[in-house]
């Protein structure tokens, strides 16, 4: 990009979209230049300067703005970003070359819900929970209920392929669109949304949907809806292990029947699982800390739903209490001042997580599994769900688990903040396979990131072929530097042990910087399509550059 | 430019798929690779000799008239094995040559199916099923036939092979398979495929209703749908096509729905029931089941009757216009004077497909150029309808960058989706 002139630029984006709707302030820009991709966040706690800041940001309010903007953009060979909520998790919205990151959260409208054809056609702004609010006033859902909802938005979710914790029973956000509008890097607007099924050729919705702004900029979506469910049963099981667990669930998917979420978390999951009830957040922290916002429960940002009461299943008495009361110290020392110690040795933890979990027999691996729906068939569905589930080895016990489970979902989203205040970081990989890969993927990638952090995981996603994995780490080293080595170390392996089992390197949170050199390790000569979209759209690179292992810089060879 | 495949590219040609598998014919050059590296061979070969690559099911192919080059006509017959069942997964790994039909023959020994799809849609090879997008391939149990896709191997204009990473989902990046499918071969040739295969369903429920009306039955169906209903196959007929496909008489509005329910017992009940439901609150009644089983006989061609002629018009809509597009229909044919029948099926979350015939004044069926037939085209368009298998035309543009981009020379099946 030839050097910008700040005025000259705001200039010619205050004749778009005015001079309120620009801003080239550098607290601005600042904002804009990431997302909560926790190196990034390790880079802001240990005093690291931003290497990427936009040049403008820019707050559209049309599709015929956006597409002004970014011919203008193309015609100077200025890159832009699109930006939603900023809760991606990859770096995606990082101004890798600088540019004009485009704001598109005032382009928030839901401009029809179709009752007698079940679709809604929404802007690309719109805010993941206020969306999903209006649809339920109307007697309607999505069914798309990312632990993000309150801070992302619905171009974010069509970006980046995004899944709601009930994707089981509605899909993923591909699943759940028709068609879009679309800006490309030239600035011209398309719509897919035709009907897709009657026409010929390539459908060109699912050739932008999951292409992270690199091709142009999604405005606007229809989407289907579902009636809001009449019902809504929950039920928590305890497996054995994570073989029998996975097992179960395969059988029920394989049987036809569509649960609207399953979990299964592994032994160490479920223990810190189990620990956490019993530590309340520290609201203290929240007070001065203004880096991680944790909502508190009065502040209106976290779902008013009913908080179980009691203490939960916790069963007492020999090893197992002895060893859950040592977890719980454990666990409480890592939160609470020896993270330090505990997260520079990680397979000391992860062996101590290990053993403590299968020394606490009673405590296995916990599943949350539930269904919602039309009353009938929800309810012939569940009774047919939970005995399958049954008769697979769960144990049941009973809805309190997905009660508690529903009242605290969100809450993880909110949970990084201690580690970072620490020094360490949190991160999360979710990959997925085939059934007959799954258990390879599971334990390749737990051995690859366990050399370097403590880890554990739960399966969720669950589909007839195969499951997505999410595992969650924790880690930590001196300094910046080491820091972000150790990070970077941990993603370098566990994407090479996902994609050398044959999973994906991402089943929700999509690639953006972080996982763009494994795009060429998973699709190899696939990237070749890819490559051609982007000519096609995006001749001139302005797109996003950089992200999804394409080119900084300059024009690409396709073939 | 000779038209003629010239003795190089013959000779290539043979030593690529070797003697018996290749036939020259006017312009054209039968080919009848046996790997996706023969294919591969062919792609390189075609370009160096300035000669096209035209897959070819099996069916016939399109030829574009103001192309001289010679043609390479690529039959993808011997590529006809499954080349790996994942009981686990079930995901069946199959090439392009096999037919929907042997594919599904196969799978049925093992208790499995790709899915309720009718076996009249499942002729074509599984490269010709996925490359071209028609919504005869879909079910409301089990979606279209590309969404079944978790992967496809493909050979590009240069010959290169890719192969889309297999995955139950995936978000990374968009969705490549889908460049694939639906391009015709014009982006790439499909040379196998990994599907998403199911269980035979544990029982089937057959059940046939009556309504007042074709809107009537429009109208249960999406009631049904909406209370998540998802039966393995429905039908609506109306009167003039009951009598035809059936043999049922039906009084002069009244419609015959019939359902094919499938999976857990107790499930496939709960969704007759819920189609009953619908039924009833749309003032219509349970009929014959043996209406049902004659359908479904026929339907999986069990039936001795004769296959009725197939429609001249197939025309899709959204679940809320099927029953105004018909009734723009039914005024059209009145207008113009002629005779027409209908069913409707392939029902969906995003709609059905209605086929109708349509006969002029000596009973003969209406040509596709029939002035008539085109009057009732545009009706049924502005009344809603979307008439199969036209491009879309808006995407045009970026349809011919893409295969620009990928296809420079133009190589592959130059004569289609333009």
């Amino acid at each position: 990009m030839a050097e910008l002139a700040p005025k000259e630029l705001f200039g010619s984006l205050a004749s778009i979209v005015g001079g309120k709707r620009v801003s080239i302030v550098k607290r601005d820009r600042e904002v804009y230049a990431r997302d909560m991709w926790p190196r990034l966040l390790i880079n802001r706690r240990q005093g690291g300067e931003l290497e990427h800041l936009p040049h403008a940001v820019v707050w559209p309010e049309s599709e015929r703005e956006v597409a002004a903007v970014i011919r203008y953009a193309n015609k100077q060979g200025i890159a832009v970003i699109p930006y939603g909520g900023g809760s991606g998790v990859c770096g995606g919205v990082v101004p890798l070359r600088g540019g004009i990151t485009i704001d598109l959260k005032r382009m928030d409208a839901i401009q029809s819900i179709s009752r007698e054809e079940l679709v809604t056609d929404v802007q690309a702004g719109a805010n993941g929970e206020r969306f999903e609010r209006e649809l339920r006033s109307k007697g309607y859902t999505l069914g798309h209920f990312p632990s993000s909802i309150y801070c992302s938005t619905v171009g974010g979710w069509l970006a980046c392929r995004a899944a709601g914790q009930l994707s089981t029973k509605y899909g993923k956000i591909e699943d759940r669109v028709v068609g879009l509008t679309f800006v490309t890097g030239k600035g011209e607007v398309i719509k897919t949304d035709e009907f897709a099924r009657a026409r010929r050729g390539p459908d060109w919705t699912q050739l932008i949907v999951g292409s992270e702004g690199c091709l142009g900029i999604i405005t606007s979506a229809r989407l289907r809806i579902s009636p809001a469910p009449e019902i809504t049963v929950l039920r928590g099981f305890e497996f054995d292990n994570v073989q029998e667990g996975t097992r179960a669930i395969r059988k029920v998917m394989q049987r036809g029947l569509k649960p609207a979420v399953v979990r299964l978390y592994d032994e160490v999951d479920t223990f810190i699982n189990h620990i956490s009830i019993f530590e309340s957040h520290s609201e203290e922290a929240l007070e001065t800390d203004g880096l991680c916002p944790w909502p508190t429960k009065d502040s209106g940002a976290l779902p008013a739903l009913p908080t179980p009461g009691g203490e939960g299943t916790r069963k007492s008495g020999g090893a197992g209490e002895r060893a859950m009361g040592l977890g719980r110290k454990l666990a409480s020392r890592i939160k609470h001042g020896a993270t330090a110690a505990a997260l520079a040795r990680p397979k000391l933890v992860n062996s101590t997580f290990g053993a403590l979990a299968n020394t606490v027999s009673n405590s296995g691996c916990k599943m949350i599994i539930g269904l919602e729906g039309p009353r009938l068939r929800t309810e012939v569905e569940a009774q047919l769900t939970f005995a399958a589930i049954e008769r697979a080895g769960g144990r049941d016990e009973g809805e309190e688990p997905g009660l508690r489970w529903l009242a605290h979902r969100y809450a993880v989203s909110y949970k990084m903040s201690p580690l970072f205040r620490e020094g360490g970081f949190v991160d999360t990989m979710e990959v997925a396979s085939t059934w007959e890969r799954l258990p390879d993927l599971y334990e390749s990638v737990k051995a690859a990131i366990a050399a370097h952090a403590v880890v554990m995981a739960h399966f969720s996603h669950a589909y007839a072929d195969g499951c997505s994995i999410y595992f969650s780490f924790a880690g930590r080293a001196e300094g910046l530097q080491e820091t972000q080595n150790k990070y970077d170390e941990i993603w370098r392996a566990g994407m090479a042990a996902a994609t050398r089992v044959g999973g994906t390197i991402s089943h929700h949170h999509g690639i953006g910087l972080l996982k763009g050199q494994a795009m060429h390790t998973e699709h190899r000569e696939s990237m070749t399509l890819f490559r051609a979209l982007k000519n096609t759209f995006d001749p001139n690179n302005i797109m996003n550059p950089g992200k999804m292992g394409l080119p900084l810089h300059g024009e690409m060879s396709i073939l | 430019m000779s038209t003629k495949p010239r003795p190089a590219l013959l000779a290539e040609i043979k030593t690529i798929v070797g003697e018996g598998n290749f036939s020259p014919e006017g312009r054209h050059c039968h080919a009848n690779p046996s790997s996706a590296s023969e294919v591969s061979q062919l792609a390189i070969c075609a370009a160096k000799h300035q000669a096209t690559l035209i897959p070819v099911g099996n069916g016939g192919h399109s030829t574009p008239t103001d192309d001289l080059r010679p043609q390479i006509l690529l039959n993808m017959r011997r590529m006809h094995h499954v080349l790996y069942l994942d009981p686990t997964s079930l995901v069946v790994h199959a090439q392009a040559g096999i037919t929907g039909l042997v594919l599904e023959e196969l799978l049925n020994r093992r208790g499995l199916t790709l899915g309720t799809f009718a076996p009249e849609g499942l002729g074509s090879t599984l490269g010709g099923l996925l490359s071209v997008r028609t919504p005869g391939k879909s079910s409301r149990q089990h979606g279209t036939l590309e969404d079944t896709v978790l992967g496809v191997s493909a050979v590009l204009s240069d010959g290169r092979s890719l192969h889309t990473r297999v995955a139950p989902r995936r978000a990374s990046g968009p969705d490549f398979a889908r460049v694939l499918c639906g391009s015709e071969g014009t982006l790439g040739i499909i040379t196998s495929a990994h599907l998403r295969v199911h269980k035979l369903p544990e029982s089937r429920l057959l059940a046939a209703f009556r309504l007042p009306s074709m809107g009537d039955a429009f109208t249960a169906v999406r009631l049904a749908m909406r209370e998540e209903a998802a039966p393995a196959a429905m039908r609506i007929y109306d009167r003039a096509e009951a009598m035809m496909h059936l043999g049922e008489a039906c009084q002069r509005d009244e419609a015959l729905l019939v359902a094919a329910t499938a999976g857990p017992t107790s499930l496939a009940a709960c969704d007759r029931d819920l189609i009953a439901s619908a039924v009833s609150a749309g003032g219509g009644k349970r009929g014959r089941d043996d209406i049902a089983v004659a359908w479904w006989e026929r339907r999986t061609g069990k039936s001795e009757h004769a296959a009725p002629p197939a429609p001249n018009l197939q025309i899709s809509a959204t679940p809320r216009m099927l029953g105004p597009v018909y009734d723009a229909i039914v005024v059209t044919c009145e207008e113009l004077g002629v005779h027409f029948r209908a069913h409707a099926s392939r029902f969906d979350r995003d709609g059905g497909v209605l086929f109708v015939s349509v006969q002029g004044a000596q009973g003969a069926p209406l040509s596709a150029k029939s002035p008539k037939l085109q009057a009732i085209e545009e009706a049924a368009e502005s009344a809603g309808a979307y008439l199969l298998g036209k491009p879309n035309a808006s995407l045009q543009r970026y349809s011919d960058l893409l295969r620009d981009g990928l296809d420079p020379s133009s190589v592959l099946n130059p004569g289609v989706l333009r």
